[in-house]
């Protein structure tokens, strides 16, 4: 038996809260026509940040899908980049 | 009753990058006129002028923005769709429907002098203070 022994490993846990960041800035509006605060919440290659990642509420986050995908049908924001 | 109630949209329009000024003007005057035939009403013209594509459309990589505020009957929208299907300069078009509080103050950069006292049941709201910088692309120096 060649079993390699794993030293045991203590479970990090994170207690870092991620905030909405609509939520706690009210002034902050969900357009489909404002690239620049859609573009915070897509990756490199255009995908949309899941919400697990970006901390959004659930709330925020469906409005932030639609004007995504609302801002990709007229050509403000893009469906994929390609690489490179 | 059917398609008599109003209802506020707001029309994107993508048009050909080599469209002049007038031109948008006769297109979005013509367009007010078939929702005004059905006793609708524009709320508001709001261009963007010339933006660069994320993508080609029609295999073009820049187009001239324009949005229209509307409040009509839904069947306006046919009319309309017939009006811009026809036009080969329109490359893409998109009709939004406009949340149920929305008035034409929401849609106007708001300024902050003016603080009108609507009495309005929503008062989360905030004014938008972004929307100002994109509406008035007003540096023009003549001389």
């Amino acid at each position: 038996m060649t079993g390699k022994r794993h030293p045991k490993r203590r479970k990090t846990f994170y207690q870092k809260r991620k905030i909405c960041r609509f939520c706690s800035d009210s002034t902050l509006d969900i357009s489909y026509k404002d690239f620049n605060t859609l573009k915070h919440f897509v990756t490199e290659r255009g995908k949309i940040i899941p919400r697990r990642i970006s901390g959004n509420c659930a709330k925020h986050q469906r409005q932030l899908t639609r004007a995504i995908k609302r801002a990709r049908v007229v050509s403000i924001m893009p469906f994929s980049v390609s690489a490179s | 009753m059917g398609g008599n109630t109003l209802r506020g949209y707001e029309l994107c329009l993508i048009l050909h990058s080599d469209i002049t000024d007038e031109d948008i003007d006769a297109l979005t005057n013509s367009i007010g006129e078939t929702i005004a035939k059905q006793n609708g009403t524009v709320l508001k013209v709001e261009k963007w002028g010339k933006k660069n594509f994320k993508f080609t459309i029609k295999k073009q990589s820049k187009g001239n923005y324009c949005f229209v505020y509307f409040s009509a009957p839904s069947d306006v929208l046919r009319d309309i769709d017939r009006l811009i299907r026809f036009n080969e300069r329109i490359l893409r078009y998109n009709v939004v429907r406009l949340p149920k509080g929305f008035t034409v103050e929401q849609a106007e950069p708001v300024v902050e002098e003016a603080a009108e006292t609507v009495a309005e049941p929503e008062t989360e709201e905030a004014p938008k203070a972004e929307q100002a910088e994109e509406g008035t692309p007003s540096a023009e120096a003549t001389e």
